[in-house]
């Protein structure tokens, strides 16, 4: 009756659907927000009400579930009318309000931004208005922390004077209070006047009391620096009638000065410090002082003094107080000999390797526990449930001495039957086999019971469903035992619940990145099953993008327990990005040169709504040189240079380019730089298509041009073909294909998985070359853990370099560098088919062959007369390492490394390879592996130019020579 | 809040369903409201307003399911879910009534069922968790029938201590467990995000 009164006085309250409006068609659905219409596509998408469809009324609760879904409006309300015999919807967007108000009235006290900086500290910038007593209460307390001792604080909803607000606050702060009387009260008089000083309390300023207690935790905190562990300041509060005034009472203990020592020197002082942290704790009360005396009892029995006893005695004297610790260490207990008694299926040999514990090592309790603990697990493992351990600790007889024990570990074992799985059945499953379900389990038929396995399994197996959209999946595992215990039958039964499927996909917080670009990453389409790892993967992906600072993917119930909204909520990174800073650098060539720089950079993110991304990086220079050359007159005479140096590199990135699964990037560098004895200018462009295949496959094509130019030249002629090499004078434009295939379990320290590559590159004259080669380039690695001792690594590899340079005409040119003319004056060539210097093959080195010096592998006519390596038309390289982990981050490797380069591919024979072995240290940095590598030659040494080969190589570099 | 009132309707058209309160991200409608006070769930009594009660037991309902998700699984007897079932069936006249009253509701068979079952869940985890609230001591008991001795009288003649002590322990014990329940429902409210969106009617 009550609700039919309250319709008939407000039907647009109530909402009783009037029967007339019910199954009538609906002619049109207007969305509307501040009576204006809305147009968008995302929220048309989600009326569920459609013009041509029976007006219903469980279509309208999804309709407006699914608006509220997208987290921008408190209210939706649907309003229909009937339009002749059809029916209009209005669907009214009320959109949220920006931040939950809490307003403050009345009498604050303290200024407004005080009072809410405290609310917002502890509640956030939008409490929820049903927090209102606890707020209330906060800034009660935050008042009388200012000495508004008497003040209330009332919580009123829907306050006139603060309209719009969750939350109104009404505050009479009442009187500020002031110091009154103070009094200051000691152990003794000279510390009384001492804190009077220091927490001086004016009679008529206003009371503080966080201020106050600053100030004494202060004082107190002074006096236990100087070892009187004990000081405490605290204070009394008496406050008048109206709340006026306050009279304190500062109470001040000094206590003893402490002293902590251990006799007999049985500790260091930093070991005194460590197990009795009296003076960083500031404390030394009975329960610090018992966890010292353990601490040391327990470094100590983990050196093996099993008899270790620490104990402490307070001595007081006079205003002092001794703290004096007595060590006794007793006998060290050393293991002598480890026996295993009992054992049957598994044997001492299986068990041996589970012990910490070692002959000679010595004794600690803690270590024989986890042995323990590491042979039952074995033996459970294995399929022995009612195995048992227990140890027992023998001494050697006649061996004791009063310095040392040595003791017989003996490890009594109880193996117990062994529980083989009998039948593993699978019960419930509608939507897979039990072939699919039970592939790759770990319980299998005829193999040892071990419950952890179990249930692994029954996880495993919810994943799956979890994964297909049976979000309400149960898996119940049990286990029925033969009363033999030997063997078990395991039970998994299922019951899998409803698929959940994806309705709407509602994207949100995006407005510089389309939501175009946001749905081609999410795995998630409507329709689809509701899969947690397709969640997963869907985060991730977008998280991938680099353009969001927070991805959230959140599920939204649905009326229907089998679909669910799903609502992706982005907070976009900033787009822009702007770096810029200076320098100086120092270098001491002939003289010290000063060059300051500076550089400046910018990048752009999500281009026109989608993930692309542009980049401006510059660097300039100046750089001031002195040198001496000779003049004309052959006398030495400085000259002074002022060289700029530059560098700009403009960069552009498009994933997914045209619709393809293919990263585009382009990149173009201009550098201009100086050396001590040359300057050069480079110029490059680049163009390269990436994409991966599957999970290991990487393909990528790329076209890429270089320029550069020598001048300033003062190059000694020992250090030209070098120079000439890293700087080639020719232009080079190419295009090349690579295709990579990688399993290996870490990029910078493999020790599983293979790595497989094969590159090739054509330079030819009508894309831009004006030199033209051809090159491939074959490599392969392998790394393999040995099972049987994880901790070594064998890692082997090889690599096949071939080129060919395509003819060309080149000037001849004298020893001068001048033309030579033919007898009709024109230039004279040669036609010359070579790599260019910088495109050849080398081979020697740090992550080649390391019984060599860098590049100093090849045959003799890969060298020139003074020794300088000029490189090769082909290479081969092998390699073979042992790798071993001694301790923690430290190990040691061996290896044997063997190839050649040849001046032409014709020449390439595995007869005619030059050898190198040796060993090396490694430790893993934070930053990769950093490595010492000592190699030496095998076989005849041999001589370059003026050159005798060493027979020894030391290199030092990060990260792993393959 | 205001606000919510903002969005005046046209002339002639009728607001069939809205928000009216937001529990930690959920939505309550109206029609969720309605089917409270429609399907029997809630009797409203002498409440001024029936859909300001019913949101409040809805935003109640609300968070008890949410605490209840937190926990082990509560199952609902299939018995007791038939039952009630079958109780609001016989509330209508006649099958089409019942039904016309659902479509009107916005539900089907499996929504009823699930209104239904969520009902039974949040009573049972309530009973449940508040099962073995402590005895009153017998201080206690003493201390209220001296202070309630009116309360037990039979037939005139007033119950000796003895003779009212099973229905001592009774009130006491409901009470103290109305009393728990009571507070604890105040923490769960304290403690989640609740927005009433609908104004009750000025006085």
């Amino acid at each position: 009756m009550a609700l039919a009164f309250l319709c008939w006085g407000a039907p647009e309250v109530c909402g009783q659907v009037p029967d007339q409006l019910l199954g009538r068609e609906v002619r049109e659905t207007r969305l509307r927000s501040g009576g204006q219409a809305v147009q968008d596509a995302q929220l048309e998408g989600l009326v569920e009400i459609r013009p041509g469809q029976p007006f219903a009324m469980d279509a309208v609760r999804e309709t407006i579930v699914h608006l509220m879904g997208m987290g921008r409006y408190i209210d939706v309300q649907v309003s229909a009318f009937a339009e002749g015999d059809r029916v209009r919807v209005d669907i009214d967007l009320v959109p949220l309000p920006e931040g939950r108000r809490v307003a403050f009235t009345g009498d604050l006290g303290l200024p407004e931004r005080t009072l809410r900086a405290a609310v917002e500290e502890r509640f956030g910038a939008s409490p929820a208005g049903n927090r209102a007593p606890d707020i209330a209460r906060a800034v009660k307390e935050r008042l009388a922390d200012d000495g508004y001792l008497r003040a209330s604080v009332d919580a009123r909803p829907n306050e006139p004077a603060a309209p719009g607000a969750d939350t109104v606050l009404h505050v009479t702060s009442g009187p500020r209070a002031v110091v009154g009387t103070v009094s200051y009260r000691a152990d003794d008089p000279a510390v009384a006047r001492d804190i009077q000083s220091r927490v001086p309390l004016r009679s008529g300023a206003y009371f503080n009391r966080v201020e106050l207690r600053r100030r004494l935790d202060n004082a107190a905190e002074r006096y236990r620096s100087q070892r009187y562990y004990e000081a405490r300041a605290d204070y009394t509060v008496e406050e008048s009638e109206r709340g006026e005034s306050v009279d304190l009472t500062i109470s001040f203990v000094r206590g003893p000065r402490v002293t902590v020592s251990v006799k007999d020197k049985a500790l260091t002082p930093s070991q005194l410090a460590e197990f009795v942290p009296a003076e960083r704790e500031g404390s030394i009360d009975e329960d610090l002082l018992e966890d010292s005396e353990a601490r040391i009892e327990d470094y100590l029995r983990a050196q093996g003094y099993r008899d270790a006893d620490a104990s402490y005695e307070r001595l007081a004297k006079g205003d002092r107080l001794e703290i004096d610790f007595t060590v006794k260490q007793g006998a060290l207990y050393r293991v002598a000999d480890i026996r295993f008694e009992g054992t049957g299926a598994v044997g001492a040999s299986d068990l041996a390797p589970l012990m910490s514990l070692a002959k000679g090592q010595p004794f600690v309790q803690s270590r024989l526990d986890a042995d323990t603990r590491a042979v039952l697990a074995a033996y459970r493992q294995r399929g022995y449930a009612d195995a048992s351990a227990r140890p027992a600790i023998e001494p050697v007889p006649g061996a004791r001495t009063a310095g040392e024990a040595p003791v017989v570990v003996v490890m009594r074992i109880e193996e117990g039957p062994q529980t083989i799985v009998s039948a593993v059945e699978v019960t419930g499953t509608r939507s897979l086999t039990e072939a699919d379900l039970t592939a790759g389990l770990a319980t299998r038929v005829d193999g040892p019971l071990y419950e952890p396995d179990v249930q692994a399994d029954r996880d495993r197996m919810l994943v799956t469903y979890l994964n297909l959209g049976y979000r309400a999946a149960q898996i119940d595992a049990s286990v029925t035992v033969s009363a033999d215990r030997r063997s078990a039958r395991v039970r998994f039964a299922i019951q899998e619940g409803p698929k959940v499927y994806v309705d709407h996909v509602l994207v949100v917080g995006n407005n510089r990145v389309s939501e175009a670009t946001i749905r081609r990453e999410l795995l998630l389409k409507p329709g689809e099953p509701l899969g947690l790892q397709a969640i997963e993967d869907s985060q991730r992906r977008l998280a991938a993008l680099g353009v969001f600072r927070r991805v959230t993917l959140s599920e939204l119930q649905h009326e229907a327990d089998d679909r669910r909204d799903i609502l992706v909520t982005v907070e976009e990174a900033p787009a822009t990005t702007l770096g810029w800073g200076g320098g100086v650098e120092f270098q001491e060539v002939e003289n010290i040169e000063v060059a300051p720089r500076g550089f400046f950079e910018i990048g752009r993110r999500n281009l026109w709504g989608r993930n692309r991304s542009i980049n401006f990086f510059s660097r300039v220079s100046l750089r001031r040189r002195t040198f001496t050359e000779l003049d004309q007159t052959a006398q030495p005479v400085d000259v002074t240079t002022t060289n700029v140096e530059y560098r700009v590199i403009g960069s552009y990135r498009e994933p997914r380019f045209a619709g393809t699964a293919a990263d585009l990037q382009v990149a173009i560098g201009f550098e201009q730089g100086s050396r001590t004895s040359f300057s050069y200018r480079s110029e490059s462009a680049r163009v390269n298509l990436s994409q991966r295949y599957r999970e290991h496959w990487n393909l990528q094509g790329q076209y890429s041009i270089e320029r550069n130019d020598i001048f300033d030249d003062r190059i000694n002629p020992l250090d030209r073909p070098l120079i000439y090499r890293l700087f080639e004078q020719v232009r080079i434009g190419s295009v090349s294909l690579t295709g990579v295939r990688s399993t290996r379990d870490d990029l910078f320290n493999p020790k599983r998985g293979t790595i497989v590559g094969l590159n090739g590159e054509l330079a030819l004259r009508p894309i831009g070359s004006e030199v033209g080669f051809a090159k491939t380039f074959l490599q392969g690695f392998v790394y393999r853990q040995l099972p049987s001792s994880p901790r070594v690594v064998f890692a082997a590899g090889a690599r096949l370099g071939l080129g060919a340079g395509f003819p060309r005409e080149v000037p001849r040119i004298t020893p001068d560098g001048e033309p030579i003319l033919g007898p009709d004056g024109t230039q004279l060539t040669s036609t010359v088919q070579d790599l260019p210097a910088s495109e050849r093959y080398f081979a020697g080195g740090d992550t080649t062959i390391r019984g060599f010096q860098l590049d100093h592998v090849g045959e003799p006519d890969t060298f020139d007369r003074d020794g300088t390596p000029i490189g090769g038309r082909a290479e081969l390289v092998l390699n073979g390492e042992v790798r071993m982990e001694l301790w923690k981050d430290l190990g040691v490797v061996g290896f044997l490394d063997a190839g050649n380069v040849y001046s032409s591919v014709s020449n390439l024979s595995l007869g005619r390879v030059r050898a190198g072995a040796g060993f090396g240290l490694r430790y893993n940095s934070p930053v990769g592996p950093f490595r010492v590598d000592f190699g030496f030659k095998l076989g005849t040494l041999r001589t370059y130019g003026p050159n005798r080969e060493d027979r020894f190589a030391l290199h030092i570099s990060i990260g792993q020579a393959f | 809040m205001l606000t919510a009132w903002a969005a005046a309707p046209v002339r002639g058209a009728q607001v069939v369903d809205r928000v009216v309160a937001i529990v930690s991200g959920t939505v309550i409608l109206l029609s969720d409201a309605r089917a409270e006070l429609e399907l029997g769930l809630l009797d409203p009594g002498a409440a001024r307003d029936p859909i300001e009660a019913a949101m409040q037991r809805l935003i109640d309902r609300r968070l008890v399911l949410d605490e209840a998700g937190r926990g082990d699984r509560v199952d609902v007897d299939p018995a007791a879910l038939g039952q009630a079932l079958d109780g609001m069936r016989q509330r209508f006249a006649s099958d089409a009534e019942y039904r016309r009253a659902l479509a009107g509701l916005g539900l089907d068979e499996r929504g009823l069922q699930r209104l239904v079952r969520d009902t039974l869940t949040a009573r049972q985890y309530v009973e449940r968790r508040f099962d073995s609230v402590l005895p009153p001591t017998e201080e206690e008991l003493r201390e209220y029938y001296a202070s309630h001795a009116a309360r037990f009288v039979r037939n005139g003649r007033q119950l000796t201590f003895d003779d009212a002590l099973a229905d001592l322990t009774a009130i006491l014990q409901r009470e103290r467990r109305e009393q728990a329940e009571s507070a604890w429902m105040d923490r769960l409210r304290r403690r989640a995000d609740i927005r009433e969106v609908y104004q009750s009617r000025p006085k």
